[in-house]
């Protein structure tokens, strides 16, 4: 049975972009928190002609801090995904990715917080933490 | 009616005093009205207290002036003993001086006396005459602060604050233009070290401003890129430490100053700290 298990040990970009990988595989949308409240002339300039979603508020959504910013994950938004480095989401105006597939989250970050939370089942988990991750506590909200 | 020596009362429009209780007025001059050209001599020495016990009973405050604003005297008669004013916490200020001459009289001596009215009296045991101005033509009044002088002489943090910014400004800004001329809001000649701190007072404002133009609004709180310093205030699951018993995360809310988080809740506290 999975669970959703939060790590808050990831420091490498190398740890991320395994995480990310394996996220990315069965992923079609991406979620962010803005952080600014001017995101939008922002949004235009790194991610031209990209159409979002910009919501409120999401039922069951594992972080939500100011409005969600929803892309369909093109191959530009997923190389924008990949050009970043783990740290620099950190503070970047729109941060929390969250990877999502058929609308379940399968990759939830708090940028702020260093948290990278995703569902694991138990086999799953130990897999992860043989890894060097640690995914160690459940995440309750 | 006369004075308990024979002075005239209300030989103006105020009081006459003409010594005796330990302070003195020679040359017969009033507290209340004009002083004649020339002729004034107004006598500090000793205790003001029984002056004040006898014949100001019953008011809250009186100032008195020399001039425009060049010399006042604040006393509480709920605290008669002129020397004790030292402890209140309203003490005999100001005592501030409009015309420069006083430092060419009495030098650095009368510099000092003239910062608070309490020195008058400690640190000049000999009194104190206005007669030593030449000129002296004017009056010596009572003294009713203004709106400004109130809040200039204000105890309360942010109107102190924010006097000191206004009139900080006001003197660096005069200072380009009016020179030795400048004054204070409450129209006090700025005075010795005056134009310097209201220039380090301004500067540092300025500095304070600018910085604070650096930080951006967020969600719950602020960001300065420049700093790299992010404070926020919200509740959202926080992974514990490791051996605390926790097996999930909690909610507790908390500051963020950077990655420090500030849980107000003492429950939540053994699991995170």
């Amino acid at each position: 049975m999975e669970k959703y298990y939060c790590d808050s040990s990831v420091k490498s970009d190398a740890q991320w972009r395994h995480l990310l990988g394996l996220a990315l595989e069965g992923a079609d949308t991406v979620e962010f928190n803005a952080l600014s409240k001017d995101y939008k002339s922002s949004l235009a300039e790194v991610l031209p002609g990209e159409i979002y979603e910009i919501i409120k508020t999401r039922e069951g959504k594992i972080y939500q801090s100011g409005d969600i910013i929803r892309f369909h994950l093109s191959e530009n938004v997923k190389q924008f995904l990949l050009k970043k480095e783990y740290a620099n989401w950190k503070n970047y105006f729109i941060e929390d990715v969250c990877l999502i597939s058929k609308g379940k989250e399968i990759l939830s970050t708090v940028s702020h917080e260093n948290y990278i939370i995703m569902p694991l089942s138990e086999v799953q988990r130990q897999e992860l933490n043989y890894k060097g991750f640690s995914f160690d506590f459940e995440w309750i909200t | 009616m006369n004075s308990p020596d024979g002075g005239e009362w209300d030989q103006f429009d105020g009081i006459s005093y003409y010594g005796g209780y330990g302070a003195s007025i020679s040359a017969g001059q009033s507290y209340l009205g004009a002083f004649g050209g020339g002729g004034g001599s107004f006598n500090i020495s000793g205790s003001l207290g029984g002056f004040v016990r006898t014949y100001l009973p019953g008011k809250q405050r009186y100032g008195w002036i020399w001039q425009k604003g060049d010399f006042s005297i604040n006393f509480s008669p709920g605290n008669p003993g002129w020397e004790s004013t030292n402890s209140l916490s309203t003490p005999i200020t100001p005592v501030s001086w409009l015309n420069d001459p006083i430092d060419d009289i009495y030098g650095e001596a009368a510099s000092r006396v003239s910062m608070s009215g309490t020195d008058i009296i400690s640190s000049y045991p000999h009194g104190y005459s206005i007669a030593a101005f030449e000129g002296n033509s004017g009056e010596l009044r009572q003294w009713n602060p203004s709106g400004v002088h109130n809040w200039s002489r204000s105890k309360n943090f942010f109107a102190k604050l924010s006097y000191n910014f206004v009139d900080g400004a006001s003197v660096t800004a005069q200072s380009f233009f009016r020179g030795p001329n400048s004054v204070h809001l409450t129209g006090e000649l700025v005075r010795g070290n005056d134009r310097v701190d209201a220039f380090v007072n301004t500067a540092s404002w300025a500095l304070f401003i600018g910085e604070a133009s650096t930080f951006k609004a967020i969600n719950s709180g602020v960001y300065s890129s420049r700093w790299g310093l992010r404070i926020q205030a919200h509740t959202h699951p926080l992974s514990p430490l490791k051996g605390t018993g926790a097996t999930g995360t909690m909610s507790p809310f908390h500051f963020n100053i950077n990655n420090t988080h500030i849980i107000i809740n003492p429950k939540y506290w053994k699991y995170f700290y």
